[in-house]
């Protein structure tokens, strides 16, 4: 029947054991106290039931009959509807040592033994009955000495009998037993060889952390003492020195070794997953399963037990066709799925592999498109191995997916993101048609990870070496390699353009004295990217351990944790992510990355809205900007491919007619003679094109050059403006910037560029409260555009006076925080003292940078939601769903 | 510093402190959230970390970052050469408070406790749970879940 040797088979007889022992203890206790410890007969009642699941689900019925007697007598105990007598209590003990009888025979043979239980079934069914209806009696009446007792006393030396006469054989047997088949009897001697219960114990892994770290402490004072004994010569200390060495050593990897298991525990669940989803789906599956019993630590098994049933899951529901399907196919019938594991590389590798479908690119494609995760153009050059990784690419997962069964509202992305938290990898396989094979590469233990030593200043620094890809090392001739736009620093690997950043600056660190010619980059790579770290020295690879920093120390995300040094001192373990985020966020180094109190002083940056500007040159060598959320694409068209239309120039851009703005032409007036030399002059000539989205519509705008994206310094001082096509001016990277107003651009043009909402069909009337312009017209143009009425107000105070006075019936309030005359805060607390009908009215407060305690300020003076000003659709989103709540 | 008398059966009436001091000022935590107090340790820096995270201390294995109490609260005056740790445990992380100079385990009535004076400094203020008024001095009672979970 069941293979004595699996693995959920021993986990059985595990806990099923350990459960009995601690059942007959109880039992006795519980007898003891009376029938007054609820919680113990409780528990008792749970064990028993646990057996007789589990006993079911093994299909070891006989073993399932008898737990379900007892339950049934424990039943009546918790109601309250039968006190225990003493026989009771007998017989259910006799059952127990009869369970425990049939899980030892289990235990060695793999089978229960042939002997019918019945017997004992029957006597505590007719007991029970006897002193139920006992019960009843003594209510009613007091008969006394009814066939119950009678039947009990009967019944008691039968089963102590039977008990000890047991117990009797087994001692005897031992003795005089010579190895004879041993077929029926289920008290045959539990041979010599240990069993389950006596050669494990259960260890919380709490205890086995700490003692690893208490081993990490002795390897530690190991490495110092032999230290000594090298500089000392001697002899004695030498011979212990290299005693203790190898004792420790030795240790350690049995410490190490405490907290693998097999992955069997964990996989061989999967069989009976596979089954069940094969028979719903009317599929054939054959599992094969290989490599089981390699090793695995214990959190690590945890944590890959949900992404591989989700792989699974997909393999047999995406994966595996119909038995039909398979045979017009011409493969065989029944669908084949191979799970192997095994070791390579200091890594576990696991394979899930299927010989089904394969993943459908065309279909892969089709779906990125729709989904916006890339261009029909990109599409069609877009190879095959990237295109079947798009199914990882976050919010590839479809929404049909998940009501599914191989969704959970899990896609593959989370598969995969899982995966790399553990440090592991997962890589992708498929041939279309000829099925799917995704490959987990996972780490051997979560604790230990390979590293690369670094040094900064005077500091030591760790890299995992799953971020590393390479290490490049500039002589003094090659330092040129280096090259800057504005005040970035970028470096060309092998044509790749990768940014370059100085450890020394970015972690604000005290940088060597003595100036070396030579730079060492680390290439790491990055969720959002690749980039190199300059860093002072590089000193080797180690296996390091990693210790978690504390909470305080987490909020910066820069570093993954700590690790000890062999000479004992703790170095910091970089994190590729946050570093790349700390850095590419183009602040300057200084603490803000911990969002404490200490730093909560608003800088300078909070007193006007930072916005990031694309920068470009006309004609006039100087600097113009739009801001970048304006910028849908950057495009480079030929002037070939210019069309006319009247004095409109029109290109096709993706199937529709986008108009050309010639911005030299609009802008850059004393050039006006050369511009329109220029267009028909050179027709091979590449042409920069900055494309905007407004109200829907694409807009391209020519330039002459596109120069870098830079945050503005200043505010944006509106009064500078000569014409109306130009919104006013600000300083980036310390030039003076002009900042161009498309929106007036193009309302000049007069391209039959009508309001999207006719007057009255508006969804909702909102009052908008900014005094900067660009906000004005962003938030206006994206308000619009969703079909909402925007009323403008230029400051609080202005916003205040419209609403106190119950003007006009607006829906919702929109309001900036920072401004003139009154600022958000006090236009929404003023709001809330009205005694009009705008008392209540829903407002969305919107600025640039988002604090706790601005939030918390927020919150007491009654504003609804605040959110980020320069995300578009978080404010369409949030002023949705705020109408459609409130209406 | 005097050990308030105590005789057997009054126990619950005291709590036992352990003291310290910072500059001038008297300092205290509950004596049972003391791990240990240990001599100055090797320290690796935490780059771009507050001012008042000295850095980290392999406390036996253990990695433990080390708070600085007098930047943190801002008290003028430069370390004296012979700081002290004192190491408390809060959720999973082990901390080092530095000291100047550690006093002895304290054993103060309970009547003597107060409430957080309004008038004192808001900087050091947030983080304490009120103040003992022992005969001589002052002792500030720090409270260690508003020190660890530094925030406003």
């Amino acid at each position: 029947m069941a293979d004595k040797e699996s693995a959920i088979l021993k986990e059985f007889l595990l806990e099923s054991l350990e459960g009995i022992s601690s059942i007959s203890e109880e039992l006795t206790h519980f007898e003891k106290e009376g029938s007054t410890n609820n919680d113990l007969i409780n528990s008792i009642y749970r064990a028993v039931h646990t057996l007789k699941g589990s006993a079911s689900f093994l299909a070891f019925k006989k073993l399932e009959g008898l737990a379900h007697a007892t339950e049934t007598v424990l039943d009546h105990f918790r109601e309250g509807t039968l006190n225990p007598s003493g026989e009771m209590i007998d017989l259910l003990l006799a059952s127990f040592d009869r369970c425990q009888d049939i899980l030892r025979h289990i235990e060695k043979t793999g089978n229960e033994p042939d002997k019918s239980n019945s017997e004992l079934a029957d006597r505590l069914e007719s007991l029970l009955e006897h002193e139920l209806l006992d019960e009843a009696h003594q209510v009613s009446d007091n008969i006394v000495d009814y066939p119950g007792e009678a039947v009990s006393v009967e019944i008691q030396p039968v089963t102590k009998n039977k008990v000890q006469q047991t117990v009797s054989d087994v001692e005897n047997e031992k003795v005089t037993v010579t190895k004879k088949k041993e077929t029926t009897e289920e008290e045959a001697p539990i041979s010599m060889q240990k069993s389950v219960t006596d050669s494990t114990v259960r260890v919380n892994v709490n205890l086995l952390d700490k003692i690893l770290n208490v081993v990490g402490e002795l390897v530690l004072n190991r490495n110092q003492i032999l230290q000594l004994s090298k500089e000392t010569e001697e002899p004695v200390l030498n011979r212990l020195s290299h005693q203790l060495n190898v004792i420790t050593t030795e240790l350690q990897t049995d410490i190490m070794t405490t907290r693998m298991q097999p992955v069997s525990a964990v996989f061989s669940k999967f069989e009976r997953i596979v089954r069940d989803l094969a028979r719903s789906q009317g599929k054939k599956v054959r599992l094969e399963m290989q490599g089981q019993e390699t090793e695995l630590d214990k959190t690590l098994l945890e944590y890959i037990k949900d992404p591989m049933t989700h792989l699974i899951r997909n393999a047999i529901d995406h994966g595996l066709e119909n038995p039909e399907n398979r045979i017009s196919r011409g493969k065989s019938e029944i669908g084949n799925l191979s799970i192997k594991t095994y070791h390579a590389g200091g890594q576990v590798i696991i394979e899930i592999r299927d010989d089904g479908n394969g993943v459908n690119v065309a279909r892969v494609l089709d779906i990125a498109i729709s989904k916006g995760i890339m261009t029909a153009e990109e599409a069609q050059t877009c190879p095959t191995q990237k295109a079947i990784n798009l199914i990882f690419h976050p919010g590839f997962s479809t929404a049909e997916k998940v009501t599914n069964i191989s969704g959970r509202g899990v896609g593959m992305d989370v598969v995969r993101s899982n995966i790399e938290k553990i440090g592991g990898q997962c890589e992708i396989q498929s041939v279309e048609g000829n099925g799917t094979t995704f490959k987990l590469k996972i780490p051997l233990t979560l604790a230990i990870i390979p590293a690369l030593i670094v040094k900064g200043g005077d500091e030591t620094f760790a890299i995992p070496q799953k971020n590393l890809i390479e290490l490049v090392l500039l002589e003094e001739d090659g330092l040129s390699e280096i090259e800057k736009i504005h005040e970035s620093e970028f470096f060309r690997l092998r044509g790749d353009l990768i940014p370059i950043f100085r450890i020394n600056e970015s972690l604000n660190l005290q940088p060597k004295t003595e100036t070396d010619y030579r730079l060492n980059i680390v290439v790491l790579q990055s969720e959002l990217g690749m980039y190199g770290l300059i860093v002072d020295e590089i000193l080797d690879t180690q296996e390091i351990v990693v210790k978690p920093l504390s909470h305080i120390l987490k909020t910066g995300n820069v570093y993954a944790g700590a690790t000890i040094m062999g000479d004992g001192t703790v170095a910091l373990i970089l994190d590729a992510l946050g570093l790349f985020n700390k850095v590419d966020s183009g602040e300057p180094p200084d603490n803000s990355m911990f969002d404490n109190d200490f730093n909560s002083s608003s800088s300078d940056q909070n007193k006007y809205d930072v916005e990031e500007m694309l920068l470009f040159k006309l004609e006039d060598q100087r600097e113009y900007g739009i801001p970048l959320c304006m910028v849908s694409r950057l495009e480079e068209f030929c002037q070939k491919d210019i069309e006319m239309s009247g004095t409109q120039s029109l290109i096709r851009y993706r199937d529709t007619a986008m108009p050309l703005i010639l911005l030299n032409k609009e802008i850059t007036y004393d050039s006006k003679n050369k511009n329109t030399e220029n267009i028909n002059d050179e027709d091979k000539k590449e042409c920069p094109c900055i494309v905007s989205t407004i109200q829907g519509r694409n807009y391209g705008f020519i330039v002459d050059q596109i120069m870098d994206i830079g945050k503005s310094e200043s505010a944006i001082d509106y009064s500078n403006s000569s014409s109306e096509k130009l919104m006013g001016t600000t300083y980036v990277h310390d030039n003076i910037i002009t900042i161009i107003d498309i929106h007036k651009i193009i309302e000049g043009l007069n391209l039959g560029h009508e309001k999207l909402i006719a007057e009255d069909t508006y969804k909702a009337k909102i009052l908008l409260v900014e005094d900067s312009i660009l906000y004005q017209r962003l938030m206006q143009d994206a308000l619009e555009t969703s079909g909402y009425k925007v009323t403008l107000a230029v400051n609080g105070k202005v916003g205040y006076d419209i609403l106190k006075n119950g003007e006009g019936d607006f829906d919702l309030v929109i309001t900036d925080i920072e401004m003139p005359e009154m600022n958000g805060f006090d236009l929404v607390k003023n709001i809330r003292k009205f005694d009009n009908k705008y008392k209540k009215i829903p407002v969305i407060a919107v600025t640039t940078r988002v604090s706790e305690s601005d939030i918390k300020k927020g919150k007491e003076v009654g504003i609804n939601r605040q959110l980020k000003k320069l995300d578009k659709d978080q404010v369409i989103g949030a002023v949705n769903d705020m109408l459609t709540t409130t209406v | 510093m005097e050990p308030t008398e105590i005789s057997e059966g009054r126990v619950s009436d005291h709590v036992q402190l352990c003291g310290f001091k910072i500059g001038g000022g008297y300092y205290a935590i509950p004596v049972l959230e003391v791990q240990e107090v240990v001599r100055p340790q090797a320290l690796s820096k935490v780059p771009m970390a507050p001012d008042y995270i000295d850095g980290l201390i392999n406390l036996r294995g253990q990695v433990v970052t080390s708070i600085n109490l007098r930047k943190l609260f801002s008290i003028p005056g430069d370390d004296p050469e012979e700081i002290m740790n004192v190491i408390v445990r809060s959720q999973d992380s082990l901390y080092s408070l530095v000291v100047d100079e550690i006093l002895d385990v304290i054993d103060v009535e309970k009547k003597s406790f107060a409430e957080t004076p309004d008038t004192l400094d808001k900087k050091v203020r947030k983080y304490i749970d009120g103040v003992y008024k022992l005969q001589d001095k002052l002792l500030i009672l720090l409270s260690l879940d508003k020190l660890l979970n530094i925030e406003e």
